[in-house]
């Protein structure tokens, strides 16, 4: 496999200027002899399916949800970032740029991160336009803030539901075209397989969720748009049915995925309570800005919070990081949490959370001000966990969030398979090894509304892309091995729900492949991975049948597809023996157990390709190249 | 949207149904509330007043007319809407009504029929065939008792108990119909802590009790 | 810190083109710290593993935030913990050996696919006639052009927070879509963004809503209580003057 990311030549801040002037275009009159497939509705899905639909292409749209709406971009809390400037702090694009280059640990590529610093700020001209009720001040004038330990305010929020709304304006941008017939929209309808014709991507096999039938989609070009992989980890933060099916099956048939191992882990999420726990609950890490974390000095302290003196109460962030203190970035706040848990300073009925606590600054500040500023994040703590945090510390544990890594894409956002896209979180591209805050929602609409529909023209234009019915044999071929995989799911009829697996799946992994990771846990889930997927396949207890609604079909047909998706992520974890951003190997670490990163042997983009069912995957590098930003190692000291 | 399609979209029946209600509170029923009260003044001023109504026959027929069309309006619209919003509920097994929903606006229906026999009851008794009246000389002219004919009425306590629960009905239409008119319209009230309910509630209570007042007097207290 | 409860479930169990019944299930030694969702997760794990079909329903971010989630508990929209969905209801709101009735989010638009999962892209199909401002990707100008009022922005945005659940329309007496599509036209009334389509949005949406065979408002104002969201009726009254101003004046 050749790896091209055509990277264009020149300056970068003028690469996606020229390079705009060198794709081919499509006459306008011939884009409606065009059809484009986009997988997910979310802000990526949702904002390039209306776009490519403005442009004049024909759009098809699928979602697993009832509506688009509900695609997971919906959750963010925090905000968007932009490079606007409005508050006069000395931001640019190339500031925004620099500072998401280094946030990712210097594992993402310049190219792209500029171009995305570079159309942050036409995203938030779009938005405004689009009526999204951004925060504003009495000026009129729309309110920026710091997010996320950055130097600068630079981030747009609409109170804590920014992605709600962005997505809410996507979703309205994909219903306009709706109305006017340009985009067909699939609700209800799960991916479950990629259609490859003479080596290149040429549709879809859907199954309709409530009728159960497999249908087949032809276009001339794929997006995916599918979101991450989080929940391969069982629990996260991800809604319940995100999942990695789309993006591994299309890594099947032939695109790349890269740096499988680059997930994050958000510090600030309310901790797990049992084992009937379905899914964790982030609160936004604003909450770190007053917030004071803290563990007993004494290992196994079970008094409860507050009778615990000032003396016996161990600052652990403020003690190690002084000049940071709580505002450590995430990949430090989340390791150091499973740190003083591992050695027993936990708290709570599990042992696996810390306290944030507000006391302080509610004595410095008053009780008004912190209920101004958290008062919605207060009162959803208070109703999941029943403790109020004005009076009681809240207690935390990190969970995961987000995945950087995902299906490699070239500067067009085109795999490694030709005719299929990925975008958004999807894709791998513009986050290196750690994404910084507010940055997932600008990056999901950026690939929708502004990359892709302005680079998917140089592959329809240039391509020779024959006509082909849904009668083509490869679709009839990718039918049947969909409907026998449903089929003998159906048939096991073992002993063991497909959540157990998935349970027993995501526990494994947190362990060994989360927040830290060590050599000898890598081999140890290497080993037990294929071990729990064959005995899923023997043991799993998928009630129902095939020809109707059936969630735990539905599921079953995903966590297969995480059982295999797990070796290759643990396995690209192995593989990278340094500890960068979200990634940190116990192997490498500094004297003061800090994360040692490796550039003379790591920086690349671990790409792997698929060789077959029980063949080694291969692994290509594409090297990543730095002409703008020197290489730091970070430190918060 | 033309205009007839939108005054037959849901919107527009609750305008039209709206309209008429108000037209019949502010053309009739506040006109004949204040009539009514006269007659706590004595047989002379309420009689004089009867008579001087009867002498404006042309004004009092317009006003008829456009009663009987608002009556027709805001019922048959009401039907229709009703029919088609117990269509819109389906069946529903286990659903509770929350506080929200007072009994006035559940009762809407029941009050609203109530009221329609009300009117039929009403003008039977003293418009369509009224029981035989004295005839008496105000000011020179020849005129009817109106006063007798309705202190008659009233001295069988069956017809004021009658008469004050249809007044309940009256009342219980209005405390919901007032607000919600307002709401209709779309006359901006801040509804969390409003006060609009409250105002609404209180002047439907004062106009029945005005209402009420005149039966009640006539059985137990004025005796001229 | 957290106790068990046992509870009976009386659930409606419908498959697709049949008629619905309910069904009593025990639930033993639930947490009275899961949500109420994970109530229902450990009962189709019994459920499945005694070889039954577990109880469709539907949810996705379990955070509040999707809409996806929704059922009538004990005869209430999410249940009766207010301004909460169903996904953030937990079980310490029900007492030991309760008995709990689950029945779908019922109108004549939201027909039953299978138990408690409905289908409301009637919702989707309001939005669709006008649920938006219609600017092509491209088309506009610099963000900070227009100011607009602080206090208009926070009104678009108490609007702008529906999740489109469809809550509004179980709980109206008479299945009326109005606070749903009033808080989005709302949003666009008062933001100038939305205002060269006003006309157009209001009596799409409405009559689309219509179409659809959606109730009409009677005043009552179930749905602002069972709003999750807390989506007030002022909103409305907003749509009701929007649609007079674009039919009759």
């Amino acid at each position: 496999m050749k790896l091209d990311s055509k990277i264009p030549e020149g300056p970068v801040a003028e690469k996606w200027t020229k390079h705009k002037l060198n794709v081919k275009l499509v006459n306008p009159a011939n884009r409606r002899k065009y059809s484009v497939i986009v997988v997910g509705s979310g802000l990526a899905g949702a904002s390039a399916a209306a776009t490519m639909a403005e442009q004049g292409y024909v759009v098809d749209c699928f979602t697993y949800n009832d509506s688009p709406r509900r695609a997971h971009s919906i959750a963010a809390q925090g905000g968007i970032n932009a490079a606007k400037n409005y508050p006069n702090d000395g931001d640019s694009i190339y500031r925004l740029f620099y500072d998401t280059v280094k946030g990712g640990d210097f594992r993402a590529r310049e190219a792209n991160v500029y171009r995305l610093a570079e159309v942050s700020n036409q995203i938030i001209d779009h938005c405004v336009a689009q009526g999204i009720p951004f925060g504003r001040e009495y000026g009129g004038y729309l309110d920026n803030r710091s997010f996320g330990g950055a130097q600068v305010s630079r981030t747009f929020y609409s109170r804590g539901q920014t992605g709600q709304q962005l997505l809410i304006g996507a979703y309205g941008a994909l219903s306009k075209e709706i109305k006017k017939k340009t985009v067909t929209m699939y609700t209800r309808c799960e991916v479950i397989d990629v259609v490859v014709i003479d080596g290149q991507a040429r549709g879809i096999i859907s199954r309709n969720l409530v009728t159960g039938e497999l249908t087949r989609h032809v276009a001339d070009a794929v997006v995916l748009a599918t979101g991450g992989y989080s929940n391969v980890f069982f629990l996260s933060t991800n809604a319940m049915a995100c999942n990695a099916s789309a993006a591994w099956r299309a890594y099947k048939k032939g695109a790349a995925f890269a740096n499988p191992c680059y997930t994050q882990i958000h510090p600030t999420c309310i901790p797990v309570h049992g084992e009937y726990q379905s899914k964790l609950t982030l609160m936004s890490e604003s909450l770190r800005n007053d917030g004071r974390i803290w563990v007993p000095k004494a290992k196994g302290d079970k008094r409860p919070a507050n009778d615990i003196p000032e003396d016996e109460r161990d600052y652990y962030l403020e003690r190690k990081y002084p000049s940071f203190g709580n505002l450590v970035p995430r990949d430090l706040a989340s390791r150091n949490a499973k740190i003083v848990c591992d050695e027993g300073y936990g708290v709570g009925p599990t042992g696996n959370a810390v306290y944030l606590d507000f006391a302080e600054a509610i004595e410095r500040v008053g009780k008004d001000n912190i209920k101004a500023k958290y008062g919605n994040l207060f009162e959803m703590y208070n109703r999941i966990t029943d403790e109020d945090p004005y009076t009681t510390p809240m207690m935390i544990f990190p969970a995961v969030h987000y995945t950087m890594g995902g299906l490699w894409v070239d500067y067009n956002l085109m795999t490694s398979l030709p005719g299929l896209y990925a975008i958004g979180e999807c894709n791998f591209s513009d986050h290196g090894a750690n994404r910084l805050g507010a940055s997932a929602l600008m990056q999901g609409l950026a690939d929708g509304y502004f990359v892709l529909p302005n680079t998917i023209n140089d592959y329809l234009a240039s391509e020779k892309i024959p006509k082909v019915g849904t009668d083509h044999a490869a679709f009839a071929e990718a039918e049947t091995v969909a409907q026998d995989k449903l089929d003998k799911l159906l048939a096991i009829k073992g002993n063991r729900t497909v959540d157990d697996f998935h349970r027993e799946l995501g526990l494994l992994l947190w362990e060994n492949c989360g927040m830290g990771r060590s050599e000898k846990g890598l081999k140890k889930a290497l080993e037990r991975i294929p071990q729990i997927r064959e005995e899923f396949w023997k043991n799993v207890n998928v009630p129902g049948s095939a020809d109707d609604l059936n969630q735990a079909l539905e599921k079953a047909n995903r966590v297969a597809d995480f059982m295999e998706f797990a070796e290759l992520m643990v396995k690209d974890a192995l593989e990278r023996t340094e500890s960068c951003g979200g990634h940190f190997r116990e192997e490498s670490q500094t004297d003061e157990g800090e994360a040692l990163r490796n550039d003379d042997e790591y920086a690349h983009v671990a790409t792997w390709e698929f060789q077959g069912l029980d063949k080694e995957p291969a692994l290509h590098k594409e090297p990543l190249v730095y002409e703008e930003v020197k290489l730091t190692q970070r430190s918060y000291k | 949207m033309k205009k007839n399609c939108a005054l037959l979209s849901s919107i527009g029946q609750k305008l039209l149904i709206a309209t008429s209600g108000l037209v019949m509170f502010i053309l009739f029923l506040i006109p004949h509330m204040g009539g009514n009260i006269l007659f706590l003044f004595g047989p002379d001023i309420f009689n004089s007043y009867a008579m001087h109504l009867h002498q404006m026959m042309p004004v009092v027929i317009g006003l008829r007319v456009l009663m009987l069309a608002s009556i027709t309006i805001h019922m048959a619209m009401t039907i229709k809407m009703s029919i088609s919003n117990v269509q819109a509920r389906g069946t529903r097994l286990s659903q509770k009504p929350s506080k929200e929903r007072s009994l006035a606006a559940r009762l809407m229906p029941l009050s609203g029929g109530m009221i329609f026999l009300f009117i039929v009851k009403h003008l039977l008794d003293f418009t369509i065939s009224p029981p035989a009246v004295q005839m008496i000389e105000i000011d020179g002219y020849m005129a009817k008792d109106v006063y007798g004919m309705v202190y008659t009425q009233f001295q069988d306590p069956v017809q004021v108990i009658i008469y004050l629960l249809f007044m309940v009905a009256v009342g219980f239409h209005l405390s919901h119909a007032l607000q919600s008119a307002v709401q209709t319209f779309g006359w901006y009230v801040p509804r969390k802590h409003s006060k609009i309910k409250l105002i609404s509630m209180w002047v439907a209570i004062g106009m029945a009790s005005t209402f009420a007042i005149i039966p009640v007097s006539a059985l137990i207290y004025f005796h001229y | 810190m957290s106790d068990t409860i046992n509870i009976s479930l009386k659930v409606w169990r419908q498959n697709q083109g049949e008629e619905g019944h309910f069904e009593v299930y025990q639930a033993k030694d639930i947490d009275t710290s899961a949500s109420f969702l994970e109530m229902l997760d450990v009962v189709n794990e019994q459920l499945t593993l005694n070889g039954k079909e577990p109880i469709a329903f539907e949810d996705d971010c379990r955070e509040g935030i999707c809409g996806a989630c929704g059922v009538l508990v004990n005869g209430t929209t999410h249940g009766s913990h207010e301004k909460t969905t169903l996904c953030q209801l937990h079980m310490r709101k029900f007492k030991n050996n309760e008995q709990i009735v689950i029945e779908p989010f019922r109108a004549h638009p939201f027909t039953v696919i299978k138990d408690l999962v409905v289908d409301r892209s009637g919702l989707d199909a309001i939005i669709t006639e006008g649920g938006y401002v219609s600017v092509k990707t491209g088309n506009a100008p610099e963000a900070s052009t227009t100011p607009i009022k602080k206090e208009l922005a926070e009104a678009a945005m108490d609007a702008a927070e529906c999740i489109g659940c469809g809550a509004c329309v179980a709980a109206c007496p008479n299945g009326s879509a109005m606070l749903f599509t009033a808080a989005k036209v709302s949003q666009y009334a008062l933001l100038p963004q939305g205002h060269p389509e006003r006309k157009q949005r209001v009596e799409g949406m409405v009559g689309k809503m219509d179409e659809l065979g959606f109730g009409s408002c009677s005043n009552e104002y179930e749905c602002a209580v069972a709003c999750p969201k807390g989506i007030d009726v002022q909103n409305i009254a907003r749509l009701n003057r929007e649609f007079i101003k674009a039919s009759f004046m």
